[in-house]
């Protein structure tokens, strides 16, 4: 299964803030037992907050990047386990963004209900085509952001600026 | 997703004090598939799930079987962690008695080089009766 923690893009403002799902499902193989029942490791509420960080990283930069390679986090904390079957909402700001770094924070919801945060991670900027291939990210983003005619069977890097528009 | 127990073995243990753990990472992984196809690196937030494993090896008991993330402080992630590497994990519980979770220093480190470093890991303990989100 692709290591891929972030499944639709619902609404971002480039160089500021994102905001995403990841959904789960009891047929993924992460799960640990938990209290009473299953939860999903904390951590990989992590990542799916670094990867929802690294798409608005994608969505903000004219030569496409990918914010990808973390180097440092102040802090994460948990507050409530995720079980199969959430729906996490992922939200995530810049507080600082430059050519080089990104300084990122974030939290994960359930519900009303705040699950995990993130504060103060440090990304830095890597050239996309270095570790993917831009054209299957593309597709990618078009699928995450519900765009159809963006999703048609070709749509490359080159259709990036029709992907793009603000949401 | 394929993520499921992380650590391979145990090479020491000290039950309350400390462990060392190894994370062997052939190229087989199938998770250097998607991160990331033209660089496969190991994630680091996967090196934290293997740290916080090992640490709940130190503190697990008869009462208390379970453990989980609590909060962590200071992460760094010093160099990339690559396929064919031999991690290995170091946690060293630095609470005191009196520490309603348990705090650890943990490290990761690749041929005596750290990787990734943490300087305060916590866990606590999941009680079996009580449900977190209750």
């Amino acid at each position: 299964m692709p290591f891929h923690a972030v499944d639709r893009i619902d609404a971002y403002e480039p160089g500021v803030s994102l905001q995403a799902r990841k959904l789960t499902s009891a047929r993924e193989d992460y799960w640990r037992p938990s209290g009473d029942g299953l939860a999903m490791p904390a951590e990989l509420v992590l990542e799916s907050l670094l990867q929802a960080a690294s798409w608005l990283v994608v969505l903000s930069t004219d030569a496409p990047r990918c914010g990808a390679l973390p180097v440092s986090i102040e802090r994460v904390s948990t507050h409530h386990r995720v079980v199969p079957g959430d729906v996490l909402s992922l939200k995530v700001r810049f507080d600082q963004f430059d050519e080089e770094t990104v300084v990122c924070s974030g939290q994960a919801t359930v519900g009303d209900r705040a699950v995990f945060d993130l504060a103060a991670a440090i990304l830095i900027l890597t050239p996309l085509e270095l570790v993917v291939d831009p054209a299957d990210l593309m597709r990618r983003l078009a699928r995450m952001r519900r765009d159809p005619s963006a999703e048609r069977p070709g749509a490359a890097a080159g259709d990036r600026l029709s992907l793009l528009g603000p949401s | 997703m394929v993520v499921r127990v992380l650590v391979d073995r145990i090479t020491l243990l000290e039950p309350s004090i400390r462990a060392v753990g190894r994370l062997n990472l052939p190229e087989t992984l199938e998770i250097f598939d998607s991160h990331f196809p033209r660089f496969a690196v190991f994630p680091g937030s996967l090196i934290l799930q293997a740290l916080v494993e090992l640490a709940a090896a130190v503190v697990r008991d008869a009462n208390q079987p379970t453990w989980e993330l609590n909060s962590a402080n200071e992460i760094r992630f010093r160099r990339y962690v690559r396929p064919g590497d031999e991690l290995e994990l170091w946690v060293e519980r630095v609470d005191g008695p009196d520490h309603g979770g348990a705090v650890f220093r943990a490290r990761a480190v690749v041929d005596e080089t750290p990787m990734m470093t943490i300087r305060r890991l916590e866990l606590i303990a999941t009680k079996p009766n009580e449900p977190a989100d209750a």
